[in-house]
């Protein structure tokens, strides 16, 4: 459904992205792992909208989406998480994730001016599906507290809601598991498992190999830019290559 | 800031606090006259004002600084079509709602797509710019001179004239225009529309990313913040029958921010009932004379240090405190 085609990225004359192409099919959870300074960050910005390529382009459902606005690229269903986790953080929860529902219906000032059944019904809706997503990501009962009381590890999780709520066919998620302990790192990985289950393609950017390997279907290796790699975690995890650029020996030995 | 602070009363205890404060409204002019009510006729000038820069300020973070603008363009707009053509103030305060807004658009569609600090400044440049066009236009504006006899419109009910050069009648078409303007910009910023505004304010990157418009938001907000800036400027210029460049001074900018911080950010009453404090507290300080504002200085200091979430705080612990009085004999 998502296709990156030759993209390259820039940044003066440093080679942010050099001809990455590779393609997410439905149902797909992918990864995209390589040291830090890899380019992973860069290339969710290229497939959002939130940083033009110099080179190439990102489509999404045979539509191309290279020079659209992220809140376009948005509605056609690709949304984000992001690696600084981003949450509204003066809205109680139930507000942050009710406004992921604004993604595909848009309210002129008449509209709420006359409001109406058809309003009032949005509204009550968007409320239920809040609360839902809220429990789905495991904060049921919090729907009152403002965002910028939760812990750390919560408000990745709100964050997720928050996206969820916008309805997308395809999630990229920015190091979900960055700063959690193991079990809430679990939790993640069990909470991407079940976004599959609810077709919804997952891109995910990790450095929690564990998790990486084990929700993947596929890994997309990343190095200096460039492509170095692509198959099945086993595949990876037995790659000369990605074991010297970025796994290192250890992981090769432990697990061979 | 807890956005839905006000709806956090229960609508009964809501209904009754209002039913309360429209009665004392109405009565008003029972008991005030003259100068008094001259201020209140001001106080309901300004909450149109305060209110809805409060929802550009409070709901959507947009800091604008060229509200002064907006105001002066409509007293202006409604003064000339009086002047000239001799249309109503119910036409020219359309007309001025109307072209105020229209200006907003265009001024957004070229400052909003960048916002923050170059916003803030292009909006004081511009206020600043209507006050010259407004002072050096002199064919139409007449500079400084100034433009008078802009009279109130005349009013029949039920067959009988209504003299609105009494203040007692301009009182109520003063306050029952501030509070439909305060209904429908309440209405507004409950709506999915200011949910959107909400998300300008805490973090237009997440809301881009999950296909809430930036610049959308930005543009309805700002226009439709011009839009009533615009119905205030024509009520003032029919009320007080004169107009001059000082409207748009940034001093009149820099009265409604202090209603809205003061008021209270994020709320719809918050600003309103900074409009009511900062038109009347300066007046009443004059007894102090010449350390009047030495003294409105410090209540700002001594105010924004004890309720920095502003008088909006005071407020709630009064229905708080009916609420609980009501739970109380209830049981």
């Amino acid at each position: 459904m998502l296709n990156v085609a030759n993209v390259g990225v820039l940044f003066g004359g440093l080679a942010a992205l050099n001809d990455v192409s590779f393609s997410i099919k439905k149902n797909e959870v992918a990864s995209v792992i390589g040291p830090n300074g890899a380019g992973k960050t860069t290339l969710f910005n290229v497939i959002t909208g939130f940083r033009k390529p110099t080179r190439g382009q990102v489509s999404f459902l045979d539509r191309i989406v290279t020079g659209m606005v992220p809140n376009a690229i948005a509605r056609l269903g690709v949304v984000r998480t992001f690696q600084k986790t981003e949450v509204f953080p003066g809205l109680t929860l139930l507000e942050c994730v009710r406004m992921g529902t604004l993604c595909h219906r848009h309210f002129s000032v008449w509209d709420v001016l006359r409001g109406g059944l058809r309003m009032r019904d949005f509204e009550r809706r968007a409320i239920a599906r809040a609360l839902e997503l809220l429990d789905f990501v495991g904060l049921a009962g919090k729907e009152s507290q403002l965002a910028r009381a939760l812990s750390y590890g919560e408000q990745r999780l709100l964050e997720v809601a928050v996206c969820l709520a916008a309805d997308p066919q395809l999630l990229l998620l920015d190091e979900p598991a960055s700063g959690m302990n193991p079990d809430e790192a679990e939790r993640m990985g069990k909470l991407i498992a079940r976004l599959r289950d609810n077709s919804i393609s997952v891109l995910l950017v990790e450095h929690n190999m564990a998790l990486v390997m084990d929700i993947s279907d596929r890994i997309i290796v990343l190095h200096h830019g460039a492509k170095i790699a692509e198959g099945t975690p086993e595949e990876i995890a037995s790659d000369r290559n990605v074991v010297e650029a970025y796994l290192g020996i250890g992981w090769s030995n432990a697990q061979g | 800031m807890d956005s839905s602070s006000v709806d956090t009363a229960s609508p009964a205890t809501r209904n009754i606090t209002w039913a309360a404060v429209a009665l004392v409204v109405l009565s008003l002019p029972l008991f005030v006259a003259g100068y008094h009510l001259h201020l209140l006729i001001m106080a309901a000038i300004f909450t149109i004002l305060a209110v809805s820069l409060g929802v550009v300020i409070g709901y959507a973070g947009l800091l604008s600084l060229g509200h002064a603008a907006f105001f002066g363009i409509g007293a202006y707009t409604s003064a000339l079509l009086f002047l000239h053509f001799g249309l109503s103030m119910w036409w020219g305060m359309l007309a001025a709602a109307v072209l105020a807004s229209s200006v907003a658009f265009l001024l957004g569609a070229l400052i909003l797509r960048v916002r923050g600090n170059r916003f803030v400044i292009v909006t004081i440049a511009f206020a600043e710019i209507m006050r010259l066009v407004a002072h050096n236009w002199v064919d139409v504006t007449r500079g400084q001179m100034g433009l008078a006899g802009i009279l109130p419109p005349r009013l029949e009910l039920a067959g009988h004239v209504v003299d609105l050069n009494v203040k007692e009648n301009f009182y109520y078409v003063a306050v029952l225009i501030a509070a439909l303007s305060i209904f429908a910009l309440s209405r507004i910023a409950r709506s999915p529309l200011g949910w959107g505004f909400l998300a300008l304010r805490e973090n237009e990157t997440l809301g881009e990313s999950i296909g809430v418009s930036a610049y959308r938001h930005a543009m309805i907000v700002f226009v439709i913040g011009a839009f009533f800036a615009g119905i205030a400027g024509s009520l003032y210029a029919h009320y007080i029958n004169f107009i001059g460049p000082d409207l748009f001074y940034f001093s009149y900018t820099t009265i409604m921010l202090v209603m809205v911080v003061m008021g209270g950010l994020g709320t719809i009453v918050g600003p309103f009932i900074g409009a009511l404090v900062f038109t009347l507290l300066p007046e009443y300080l004059r007894v102090a004379s010449e350390y009047r504002l030495v003294f409105f200085g410090a209540i700002l200091i001594v105010g924004i240090l004890l309720v920095p979430r502003g008088l909006v705080e005071l407020w709630e612990r009064g229905v708080g405190f009916v609420a609980a009085r009501r739970r109380g004999a209830g049981s």
